[in-house]
């Protein structure tokens, strides 16, 4: 655990240690834990008798019953199951910006506290947490544990990492939902700049393979109200030979209602897919926003 | 344009603040690492060209602003051409004075406007400007000898000035004005013309000579500037309300003192309205005589005719006026004066004198003049006649008379003739009738002397038919010579003053007499030093029946045919006694020059001097003859010492005219008769003499140029039309002065920075 208070401070783990994560939808696990598994199993809490078929498991077949009947039934049982959580912390360019409102947190570094809180979240509650980073590529794939020890395995993993390269989003996402087996909770930690049709595409692949997706997107409080004012130039994260200079006070409109455009499609393209989309702003302190959301989440449950 | 602060227009390179601020801007940029790029490419891609279009317009503002500030605090004066600042001016003003700019305005009358105009415009004159002054009513005059460069005595002198005058001479004025100018030494040279603008004052401004005038004033080596000043502007569907007394018609025959006389007046109304009843009143010097009531249609004329007569002898005045309530009151009156006689003592010497009655030679006559004595109808006469034989003419009975009667007078004694030479040269009047018993060669000899006599004509042969019926038996000699043939008085019109009176044929035909004998006149070419010899009235035999001619300060009228009923049928005539009174009564009269005159003509009063006034009434009184001649008094006495006579014109103001010799009257006479109305002068024996000055009536036509005629005529005269004398200076100031420019680029320059600061937010997206 040595490297984890890099990521996750004290205050984040006390201000998360009183919530319990509950899944909307009950997913595959086999981990006890509070969420309902579909698979019947070996559990304390009877369900149902069916008839006996071939094939099926000797020791399933309720004696009493047949003692009392000269039937074979077989016995099940509710089984309480663990979630699958994969999360997915975007490593792209556009990540390193840092603003100033931000206590000189950069959108990467917010990611990475968030996932950290998530990851601390779910394994406390006996749910398997995976993780993925990515750019163009998927640079690392950890598949999800459900020990505690791979709480530290996560936070290394997270800090090592720096944002770097150009993204494809819709790409990479095609590659992690063929890489993800079995069905789970999907969270998504980006920015999500990319075309939104490939995007909600990728995201729809997720989906199809019965994935519960949660989307944090992460926004710089700069990038949500374009405060500059003096001669400015703009050099792209991702691509260095991007560079504009220009007013930004004569842009601030245009700008504006480009991104307004830009997060009701986002938001139009979650809803359409049963998407949960939280956006996340830099300035907030991560462990708040999470509880924020995850408050909402119960009420709906 | 010029710069009253040239040096702050240094600043404007102040507009290099702004675009280095820019430049300045734009290379101290900073870099933003920017992840979003997406959204902002995008932006930038589209909104590229606006971008750029939006920067150039704010940066031009901005450029503009600084620059503009300096522009408006370097002054800046708009100016037309060059500055002519405080230069002098040499001022004509052109005041219209005529009677019709009494009118009254709702703000006064057009004189008092036009005058303040004038005075406000020579206040604004710069200093050392020269001005004259023309009043152009009656007769062009100038208010000042020389033009005035003390503004203030200029302005208090038109401030004096009154209306009221003659109809107005605008070419001559003009022209009085160019004469004017062309001496003055100023640069800057104005024509202000102050008028109603009525048609009947400007139409005699033709294009022609309107051309000519510009040219004149125009193309000069100094150019005038020529400013019409109309007042108020018309309205040109009111017709101006106004009513005058156009004309006033005297007898035109002498009227003494007793006699009744009719006054006939002509009422002309300018007025849109009918006018049902309007009092017209005669005065008789102040004293009024009687009213009529007459309607006046819209537009038209009524005549009025008075009956008159007054006691007392000498000069008096008629004024006819009408009481009606219009826009100009001073043409409500008319004024004429008449000079009644007395009593015209007429001598008649008779060369054949019969006590039978009506076969003397001068019965007849003396019974045509002085009818009402002879009727015994209590009515006065004008004439007093005295007969005498011609043994009686002495020199005392000449001086006691107005006019002689030498009636077939055969021969007169040296002496008489030498009398009777001096008296008609003085200024007597003489009337010689030819008859059976005159001595031709006699009257040849003596009375014509080859024209340097009395007689314009000797007396030629005896032409007619021999039916003399009384002096045939008495003087066979007298046979005609001729065929036994009659002539006629040719019926003609007539210029002649006597016989004028027959140029109305209901006054009587002269063609229907019958003249039996009569001697042929005939006209001789006057020399240097004679008078010319006018023919009055003609027989159809072609010889002259009546003759006139001059001789030194009295007239001679010379009858061809007797003056009673020997030689013609004239005394069986009605006219004979209208003919006979004409004759004589002109002859009493004629020395007298008119008292009726038009504004600007001489008004001349004659007089006797004192010692010849007193003499007459010597005479007068039957007392005996002075010893010396009081004919020739004058000449010799009064040369050294000639009476003042006063003079009074229509505003009360009194002047003193110095009398100079005629013959043996002494004459005063006066032109300042510009403003219509009565003069009186008072004549040293405290006799007044009036003078009525009449103008034409065309002045009571208020009517004015509608503008589009007055721009007509300003463009003619290449003038400039000014409604307000407040517009005029205003633009004066500016040409002289020019324009200052500050305020309006004040105003452009805190438009430019709202603008600045709208399109800046415009710009930015801030929506408020």
């Amino acid at each position: 655990m040595s490297s984890a208070p890099k990521v996750l401070s004290a205050g984040d783990v006390s201000r998360l240690s009183g919530l319990q994560l509950l899944a909307k939808q009950v997913v595959e696990g086999f981990a006890s834990g509070l969420h309902r598994s579909p698979h019947k199993g070996f559990s304390v809490e009877f369900r149902e008798h069916r008839p006996y078929v071939p094939g099926d498991d000797l020791r399933t077949i309720d004696w009493k019953l047949f003692g009392k009947t000269d039937r074979l039934y077989i016995r099940e049982y509710e089984e309480e199951t663990n979630v699958r959580c994969t999360m997915l912390v975007d490593c792209s360019g556009s990540m390193a910006y840092r603003g100033t409102r931000s206590e000189g947190l950069s959108k990467h570094d917010y990611a990475v506290r968030a996932a950290a809180c998530l990851s601390w979240l779910m394994l406390q509650q006996q749910d398997s947490v995976g993780l993925v980073t990515f750019d163009t590529s998927i640079r690392r794939y950890i598949p999800p544990r459900a020990r505690p020890r791979h709480l530290k395995h996560l936070m290394t993993e997270l800090a090592a990492q720096q944002p770097g390269a150009e993204t494809e989003l819709a790409d990479v996402f095609h590659q992690i939902a063929a890489r993800i087996q079995r069905r789970g909770l999907v969270m998504i930690l980006s920015d999500l700049f990319g075309d939104v049709d490939q995007l909600m595409k990728a995201l729809a692949h997720f989906r199809h393979a019965r994935h519960e997706v949660v989307i944090f997107q992460i926004w710089d409080p700069d990038e949500l109200d374009f405060p500059f004012r003096q001669w400015t130039q703009f050099a792209s994260l991702e691509n260095s030979s991007q560079r504009h200079l220009v007013d930004p006070a004569q842009l601030r409109k245009a700008y504006l209602q480009k991104l307004q455009e830009y997060r009701e499609q986002l938001a139009r393209g979650c809803s359409r897919n049963r998407i949960a989309l939280v956006p996340l702003v830099t300035n907030q302190p991560p462990a708040d926003a999470l509880a924020a959301w995850l408050a909402i989440r119960r009420r709906v449950q | 344009m010029s710069l009253l602060n040239p040096l702050l227009a240094i600043g404007t390179i102040a507009f290099l603040v702004p675009l280095l601020i820019h430049i300045f801007n734009r290379s101290r940029f900073r870099t933003v690492e920017w992840g979003a790029m997406h959204l902002l490419e995008s932006v930038i891609s589209q909104n590229r060209k606006r971008l750029q279009i939006d920067q150039l317009i704010l940066l031009l503002i901005r450029c503009l602003i600084p620059t503009v500030l300096a522009i408006c605090l370097a002054r800046p004066v708009l100016t037309g051409g060059g500055l002519l600042g405080d230069a002098p001016v040499a001022l004509v003003v052109l005041l219209d004075n005529s009677y019709s700019m009494e009118a009254t305005d709702p703000a006064g009358t057009r004189f008092t406007a036009a005058v303040e105009s004038a005075c406000t415009v020579i206040n604004q004159l710069p200093r050392g400007s020269e001005v004259a002054v023309i009043l152009t009513g009656g007769r062009p005059t100038p208010l000042f000898e020389t033009p005035l460069t003390d503004l203030a005595t200029v302005t208090r002198r038109l401030r004096q000035q009154q209306p009221g005058f003659g109809a107005s001479d605008l070419p001559g004025s003009l022209d009085m004005a160019a004469d004017l100018l062309e001496r003055m030494p100023a640069v800057r040279r104005q024509l202000l013309v102050l008028s109603d603008f009525q048609p009947a004052d400007w139409n005699s401004l033709s294009a022609g000579p309107a051309a000519a005038l510009q040219q004149r004033l125009q193309n000069g080596s100094l150019p005038t500037q020529i400013l019409l000043l109309a007042g108020t502007p018309p309205r040109p569907e009111v017709r101006p309300d106004n009513i005058t007394v156009e004309s006033l018609q005297l007898p035109q025959q002498p009227v003494a003192v007793g006699q009744d006389f009719s006054v006939q007046a002509r009422l002309k109304s300018y007025s849109s309205r009918d006018l049902e009843t309007v009092a017209v009143s005669l005065t008789l010097d102040g004293q009024p005589v009687s009213t009529v009531q007459t309607t006046l249609k819209s537009g038209g004329t009524a005549e009025v005719l008075f009956r008159c007569r007054s006691e007392d002898a000498g000069s008096h005045v008629l004024t006819v006026s009408a009481a009606v309530d219009d826009l100009l009151a001073a043409d409500n009156q008319r004024s004429a004066a008449i000079d009644l006689l007395d009593l015209v003592k007429v001598l008649l010497v008779d060369g054949d004198p019969v006590s039978q009655p009506l076969q003397s030679e001068t019965d007849y006559l003396a019974v045509a003049l002085t009818p009402w004595t002879f009727g015994r109808v209590p009515l006065t006469d004008l004439l007093q006649t005295q007969v005498v034989p011609p043994a009686q003419l002495t020199e005392a009975a000449l001086q006691s008379a107005r006019v002689v009667v030498l009636a077939n007078v055969p021969r007169l004694s040296d002496q008489q003739a030498e009398w009777l030479t001096a008296w008609v040269r003085g200024g007597g009047s003489l009337l010689v009738t030819a008859g059976n018993r005159l001595d031709p060669e006699w009257h040849r000899q003596t009375l014509w002397n080859n024209g340097d006599g009395l007689l314009p004509s000797p007396w030629g042969e005896l032409r007619g038919a021999a039916g003399e019926t009384t002096a045939a038996a008495t003087n066979p000699a007298a046979a005609p010579a001729a065929g036994a043939r009659t002539a006629r008085i040719v019926s003609q019109r007539s210029e002649h003053p006597a016989l004028a009176f027959f140029n109305d044929p209901a006054n009587g035909d002269l063609s229907t007499a019958e003249i039996r004998r009569w001697h042929a006149l005939t006209i001789t070419p006057p020399t240097s030093t004679q008078a010319a010899t006018a023919t009055a009235a003609t027989l159809d035999s072609g010889d002259p029946l009546v003759l006139e001619r001059r001789c030194g300060d009295g007239v001679v009228l010379q009858l061809a045919t007797a003056v009673d009923a020997d030689w013609s049928d004239l005394p069986m005539r009605p006219f004979y006694v209208p003919l006979m009174q004409q004759l004589v009564a002109t002859l009493a009269v004629q020395i007298q020059p008119p008292r009726n005159v038009a504004t600007g003509a001489a008004a001349v009063a004659l007089f006797l001097p004192p010692e010849a006034a007193a003499a007459n009434a010597a005479t007068a009184a039957a007392a005996p003859p002075p010893a010396a001649p009081s004919g020739a008094a004058p000449t010799a006495t009064a040369t050294d010492q000639l009476p003042a006579v006063t003079l009074v014109d229509p505003l009360g103001q009194r002047s003193t005219l110095t009398s100079r010799v005629q013959g043996r009257w002494l004459a005063a006479e006066t032109s300042a008769t510009q403003r219509p109305g009565v003069y009186l002068m008072t004549l040293p024996d405290g006799r007044p003499a009036h003078f009525a000055v009449q103008t034409s009536s065309t002045e009571s036509d208020l009517t004015l140029l509608d503008p589009l005629q007055q721009k007509s005529i300003a463009d003619q005269l290449g003038a400039r039309l000014l409604t307000s004398v407040q517009d005029y200076l205003e633009a004066d100031r500016r040409r002289r002065h020019g324009e200052e420019l500050w305020p309006w680029v004040l105003a452009g320059l805190l438009f430019l920075m709202c603008l600045e600061v709208v399109l800046q937010q415009r710009f930015a997206g801030v929506t408020r």
